[in-house]
């Protein structure tokens, strides 16, 4: 191979190894950066009024401390059964009534699991990057960031059923409901028929970097980052595809739907917020003490993965942390299902199986 | 870069054919989630760091925000702001800035995005990292942003002949020291 198509190849792989990178977060460090930025130079401007720029410095600062958390020590939400291996760089699992699968960003796969004998039945080829999964209508979608495409299989058989373009931007998040399944893409909410697999962008009078997604109290529901600071969740109906509302809120990250609730992860704040489900309104804030990178509800609880490797589990009923597990490297995704917890574990391509700690 | 009125025509036409208005994010947003993958590429092949990587292209996002209003109106955005990347990537103060950060979140456990390059690519890299400063920046930037000659130089900021000079430079070298490629590269 002579030198410049080894040069190019060089470069396809650098831009290969970036399919992971997140520039929604990455967006949040930069507005992190450029606040911290801003202090610098307001400081060095009043170093003449010391007592009053220690004053303005301590203000900011103050307002965006994060309370310090004592959770319950690491293991004490179960303990692992199975260690099972699956693709390269998994990064987001889902639990249906059979199986339990694997997205599997790295090798563009997601892997079945059978949970009866804790092994891989099925190896599925989707697009590149494969980032989020759902389950609905009988099939597993599959959100593929770099290809820009969510791809249907049919969750008995493993069959590809379908895959659907989102031109412009990627999916990053994919919920059901509402007779649909519901994506966002980029700026775009994404509403794909699943009796004809056909999509549309409905419209939206909105600006929001997509944080979560999910369908709830009869409405769709959109969280995520302003540019700059934090949003409010937009509601769209689901039979006009127009905006119904908005609710203030404190957070900007993941939704998700359970314990008849809309629970929200606060990234800034290292909390999750309860809310009503009808009216949005705040019910709880819990702080957890790392960032949620997702939410999932099962088994009378909320379950948090993060990047950190925490797993953080929540009960419904008391809204009191209970439990919580570290891993070696991420823990982007948990789901609950067939008796345990299932946690992705990115240090070790596997999929991690708890047994939950009653 | 595919601006916001093209996406917006791209999104009316998916459906079918009837236009939809769809709010499109401020110019710099859009800019920095189409490019900013991109950008953290090239400062992982020019600095080799997993962990740093981000860091740079982090500021040189915050360059370009600074500096929005005059940068906006360049017909390369992406070149800017992939110029300013390459230099950060290259300094030596700033790289070690960047791997005492990374050390510290190494440290915290933290996992780099970033995904390790196969052997081969590794090697081409780590030969263009080794090159004269303004060299390595040369061949990063052609390869990366797949430009000509006079546009390479365009976006450093030097002579065609400068660039031509570097890159032929740089070939010599680079075919001097990369090793034929491992058997089992992929």
């Amino acid at each position: 191979m002579n030198l410049d198509a080894r040069g190019r190849r060089a470069t396809q792989a650098a831009l290969g190894s970036v399919t992971r990178v997140d520039p929604v977060a990455g967006l949040a460090e930069l507005l992190r950066r450029r606040r911290r930025r801003r202090m610098t130079r307001a400081a060095s401007a009043l170093a003449a009024v010391t007592a009053l720029a220690v004053v303005v410095w301590v203000g900011v600062r103050g307002s965006e401390r994060v309370t310090p958390v004592i959770n319950p020590p690491p293991g004490s939400l179960g303990r692992i059964t199975a260690t099972i291996p699956v693709g390269a760089s998994p990064v987001d699992v889902l639990v249906d009534q059979d199986a339990v699968w694997v997205a599997n960003a790295g090798q563009g796969t997601v892997s079945r699991v059978d949970p009866a004998t804790n092994t891989v039945t099925n190896t599925i080829q989707v697009g590149r990057n494969p980032v989020r999964l759902a389950a609905g209508f009988g099939s597993i979608w599959v959100a593929n960031h770099t290809e820009q495409t969510i791809s249907r299989i049919d969750a008995r058989t493993g069959q590809m059923l379908a895959t659907i373009p989102t031109p412009t931007q990627p999916a990053t998040q994919l919920a059901v409901g509402a007779g649909s399944m519901w994506a966002i893409a980029g700026y775009l909410l994404v509403r794909i028929n699943p009796a004809t697999n056909q999509a549309v962008f409905v419209d939206a009078d909105w600006e929001l970097v997509n944080g979560g997604l999910t369908v709830a109290g009869g409405r769709v529901w959109l969280s995520g980052r302003a540019y700059p600071g934090v949003q409010p969740i937009v509601r769209v109906h689901p039979a006009t595809n127009r905006k119904a509302d908005t609710v203030p809120t404190e957070a900007e990250g993941a939704l998700a739907f359970g314990g008849g609730s809309v629970w929200q992860a606060g990234i800034a704040t290292q909390t999750i917020y309860r809310l009503d489900r009808r009216s949005g309104r705040k019910l709880a804030a819990i702080p957890i003490g790392v960032v949620a990178k997702h939410l999932t509800a099962g088994d009378g609880s909320l379950w948090v993965g993060t990047d950190s490797g925490r797993v953080t589990r929540i009960d419904m009923a008391t809204n009191q942390v209970t439990g919580t597990f570290q891993v070696d490297g991420r823990a982007p995704a948990v789901a609950v299902g067939h008796g345990s917890v299932w946690i992705v574990d990115t240090a070790h391509a596997a999929l991690l199986r708890v047994q939950p700690t009653v | 870069m595919q601006t916001p009125r093209s996406a917006r025509r791209t999104a009316g036409a998916a459906l079918d054919g009837k236009p939809e208005a769809v709010r499109l994010p401020g110019r710099f947003e859009y800019f920095y989630l189409q490019e900013y993958p991109k950008v953290v590429a090239l400062a992982y092949a020019l600095t080799g760091s997993r962990a740093g990587a981000e860091d740079i292209a982090q500021e040189a996002f915050l360059r370009a925000y600074r500096d929005w209003d005059r940068v906006d109106s360049y017909e390369h955005q992406a070149a800017w702001v992939r110029r300013v990347a390459a230099n950060l990537a290259t300094s030596g103060l700033r790289r070690r800035l960047v791997e005492a950060r990374a050390l510290t979140r190494l440290a915290r456990r933290w996992e780099p995005t970033v995904e390790p390059l196969a052997a081969g690519d590794a090697q081409f890299w780590a030969a263009v990292r080794a090159l004269p400063r303004r060299q390595a920046q040369a061949v990063a930037l052609y390869y990366f942003q797949d430009l000509s000659v006079q546009q390479t130089a365009a976006v450093l900021g030097c002579a065609e002949g400068t660039v031509k000079a570097h890159l032929a430079k740089a070939r010599r070298t680079l075919a001097r020291q990369l090793q034929p490629e491992p058997p089992e590269d992929r």
